[in-house]
């Protein structure tokens, strides 16, 4: 029998019993009580499996490596920032535009995705339905949200979605299940943007569950799981693929295939691009949480083509056991252009191998010449941030920025007034009125980034929370002796005389002192028949010792926060006249009655 | 020139991550009434909000009478003299008039005095006293909220669109209310997305968009330049 049993013996023996009922009656008694306490124990454990005593010879199950995760990733091959205050949105930059954007995000056992080829910020793309509102337009424009996007969710689902406007070339795909979420966008020929996982990530991935497995063939399976057909396996070739597929360097040439990838939205004259794709995955295993956000597109035409690159990839990688964090990123660019005349780049800017040819009518200097536009190039560093279990990596390509305000004088000029006055515009089209008014005051800054990925992954370890024991395994006796209620001292073992412990539950026919064993009798029964109430009160409600210096130490800590939060209220009442603002006047309160 | 009587310095304040208020800098000299205009959603309820107390600023500075405020509970502020009209009128529409009125009783001034005030503002609602509030038209409701506001003894009046939701013809009986109480000394600012009312009794007048006071200057400026190209015509 169990210790556990056994120690429940100490409950069907109360003071009335021992005083009401003759010793020579109530020993058999007490024997069918404690046979019947037994046997419905027994027969709850194994109603109960949970409640049921662990075996020693079962084996334990492993240990989970964290008991609690988070994670992050978002990516986007091409992000276009528009800061300009007029723009009636409150958000900074005011207008923002992402091609191919997805994003992942992970919770301990929940997971969202999303995908979408153009997603035009937050505030827009999340409350498209407050600017219809206020723009005045038809509400049915934006009773369903932003349309253009792709969006799954663990466990509420739906568990996939999959957007495919132009079949076979340009795709959306969100998938989250228990073990991995993903979203992923490709302007591809093949519809398969995982296939450069491997290269991409460090070590052709660590194994973290499916992506250390073969990100090829989970870009497979992540393509079979929707209506799209399977992979052509030319389409590798022809596909636009990040610089590092060929482990390409930052400065060396990148390769592709000539065949051009699906018809990619561009702006004509500010960038054209050939082909991009994203991926935002988290993949959950057992043993670790691995976090990517790769973005990659082709080749880029900037600005009519005086800035020309040849491929540009980057890809952030977290991963996240329990015990450590580790991030990596990295941004591959391929050749670039400026004026015709092929630069290399780090990341304070432009270098060209073998000195400097100049550019025709500008400053040698080809950063000076860009700025003689309003235009600066740079390449922003990789920021990997690792805090013990909790591993960030921010990678952005290239950043254009491109300043507008030369524009103004022109913007200025323009007979903007004469033109909108004879327009009858309606009342609910007033803010269109203002904001078609307010285009002479634009001088908006364009800021262009090619590639971002960012990806985050966290994991906690439970807390470890002190045991108190099952107020059934105290050892009243133990207790009452200011002994440490460990489990050595719950069987004192039988033969000590006067000693309050209880014994074996196995030894029941042993139970009570009539044998003349020496065994105590049950309850601390001292041989007379008397049960002490003090046992009896002890065993019952004083709380185990271990939990004093914890209540000890929380108590400490609440008393010095409230009276550290007093110690402020007296300190800020004795220093609130003398205390001043940046503008050198006193802080308080005045009353406005007598100013 | 005296000290005004409110002061906000590059005030700027968000919700979550969308800023609204993106250095908001204002002064209401003491026994002056301000027109703040501007469109919706250009911060002007989230700027009264802050000033009020019932929002907390990310940044900038906040002077009553010269003194800096920081961090001010709402309700020392409405004990101090500084008292909020807030948009929706918010009378209690299960009350009698007279209750509601009643209710400011508690801020310290005597029931009686209450009621005598309200009544003397607007005498309509002496005849509607015992009329529960929920039951009466917009404009008295919005009568009631003004009354009930003025029986505080305000230094500082915070008035966020009067107009909303009334009759013009109301919302003129109304601001010419407020004109009687800017006249008694009491320093108004005045919200309003309507402008041509609100400029016919201010003294003063901020154009507020984007979170930025763009425009300030007397009335009559503030109409003829601004009407059309912020006010979209709405004026």
């Amino acid at each position: 029998m169990s210790p556990r049993m056994s120690l429940s013996t100490p409950m069907s023996s109360t003071p009335m019993s021992s005083t009401a009922i003759p010793a020579r009656v109530r020993r058999p008694l007490v024997r069918g009580a404690l046979a019947a306490t037994a046997l419905t124990l027994t027969s709850c454990l194994l109603a109960h499996p949970s409640l049921a005593v662990e075996e020693p010879e079962a084996e334990a199950p492993p240990a989970a490596a964290f008991s609690g995760y988070s994670s992050a990733a978002s990516a986007s091959p091409l992000k276009i920032e528009i800061y300009e205050p007029t723009i009636p949105i409150p958000s900074e930059p005011q207008a923002e535009v992402m091609l191919a954007y997805t994003r992942a995000d992970t919770s301990s056992g929940s997971g969202k995705s999303r995908a979408t080829w153009i997603w035009p910020g937050d505030a827009i793309g999340e409350g498209l339905k407050t600017f219809v509102e206020q723009l005045g337009l038809p509400a049915i424009l934006g009773a369903a949200g932003y349309p253009v996007q792709t969006n799954a969710e663990h466990p509420g689902g739906p568990d996939h979605e999959t957007l495919e406007p132009i079949p076979g070339t340009l795709m959306m795909r969100s998938t989250a299940d228990s073990d991995q979420v993903a979203g992923r966008v490709g302007f591809t020929t093949d519809q398969d943007v995982d296939k450069d996982d491997i290269a991409a990530e460090p070590g052709g991935g660590d194994g973290a569950s499916r992506a250390g497995g073969g990100g090829l063939l989970s870009g497979l399976l992540g393509g079979s799981r929707s209506a799209g057909p399977l992979s052509d396996p030319l389409g590798l070739l022809s596909s636009v693929l990040g610089g590092s597929q060929q482990g390409v360097s930052m400065n060396g040439p990148l390769a592709r295939a000539d065949a051009g990838p699906g018809a990619v939205p561009s702006i004509p004259g500010i960038i054209e691009i050939d082909g991009l794709t994203s991926v935002s995955r988290t993949d959950t295993g057992d043993d670790q949480i691995g976090t990517t956000a790769r973005a990659s597109l082709g080749d880029i035409s900037l600005l009519g083509g005086i800035v020309e690159l040849e491929g540009v990839s980057v890809v952030s990688r977290t991963v996240a056991d329990g015990q450590e964090g580790r991030a990596s990123g990295k941004a591959t660019i391929g050749a670039i252009r400026i004026a015709g005349v092929e630069f290399g780049f780090d990341e304070n800017g432009p270098i060209v191998p073998g000195g400097n040819p100049g550019i025709p009518g500008l400053p040698d200097d080809p950063l000076a010449a860009l700025n003689a536009l309003g235009i600066s190039l740079k390449m922003p560093k990789t920021t990997r941030t690792v805090d013990g279990t909790t591993a960030e990596v921010v990678t952005r390509g290239l950043e254009l920025t491109i300043d507008l305000a030369l524009l103004r004088p022109i913007l200025s000029a323009l007979p903007l007034q004469q033109i909108l006055d004879p327009i009858p515009f309606p009342d609910e089209a007033a803010i269109l009125k203002s904001l078609l008014g307010a285009i002479p005051g634009l001088a908006p800054k364009i800021v262009v980034t090619l590639g971002t990925a960012r990806s985050k992954t966290a994991t906690v370890q439970g807390i470890d929370l002190p045991t108190i024991g099952d107020p059934d395994d105290l050892d009243p006796g133990s207790v009452n002796d200011g002994e440490d209620p460990g489990p050595g001292s719950t069987d004192p073992g039988p033969g000590a005389p006067g000693d309050a412990g209880t014994p074996p539950l196995d030894s029941g026919s042993d139970l009570g002192g009539a044998d003349g064993d020496g065994s105590a009798p049950i309850g601390g029964d001292n041989g007379t028949g008397e049960v002490s109430d003090d046992l009896t009160n002890a065993g019952a409600g004083l709380p185990p010792l271990n939990s004093i210096p914890g209540a000890l130490m929380f108590g400490g800590l609440a008393a010095a926060g409230v009276l550290g939060m007093w110690l402020r209220r007296i300190g800020a009442a004795a220093l609130g006249g003398a205390g001043s603002c940046s503008h050198g006047l006193d802080t308080g309160l005045p009353d406005l009655r007598k100013a | 020139m005296s000290v005004p009587i409110l002061e906000v310095c590059g005030l700027r304040a968000a919700y979550g991550r969308i800023e609204v208020l993106r250095g908001v800098d204002l002064a209401i000299p003491k026994g002056a009434v301000v027109a703040l205009l501007g469109p919706n959603g250009a911060g002007k309820s989230t700027l009264l909000k802050v000033i009020s107390g019932q929002m907390a600023p990310t940044e900038g500075d906040i002077h009553l009478a010269g003194v800096h405020v920081h961090e001010p509970e709402p309700e020392k502020l409405a004990r101090l003299g500084l008292c909020t009209i807030p948009e929706g009128r918010s009378v209690f529409p299960n009350l009698t008039v007279e209750e509601n009125l009643t209710l400011v009783s508690y801020a310290g001034v005597p029931a009686d005095a209450v009621l005598e005030t309200a009544f003397a503002y607007f005498p309509k609602l002496e005849q509607r006293r015992k009329q529960l509030a929920g039951t009466m038209s917009g404009g008295e409701q919005q009568m009631l909220a003004l009354s009930r506001a003025l029986a505080s003894d305000p230094a500082l009046l915070l008035l966020d669109e009067l107009s909303m939701g009334l009759a013009p013809l109301i919302v003129e009986e109304l601001y010419d209310t407020v004109a009687q109480i800017a006249e008694t000394g009491v320093s108004i600012l005045c919200i309003e997305q309507f402008a041509r009312t609100a400029l016919r009794v201010s003294d003063y007048a901020a154009v507020m968009t984007g979170g930025r006071i763009v425009a300030t200057g007397e009335p009559d400026e503030i109409n003829q330049t601004m009407s059309e190209v912020i006010l979209g015509g709405a004026a």
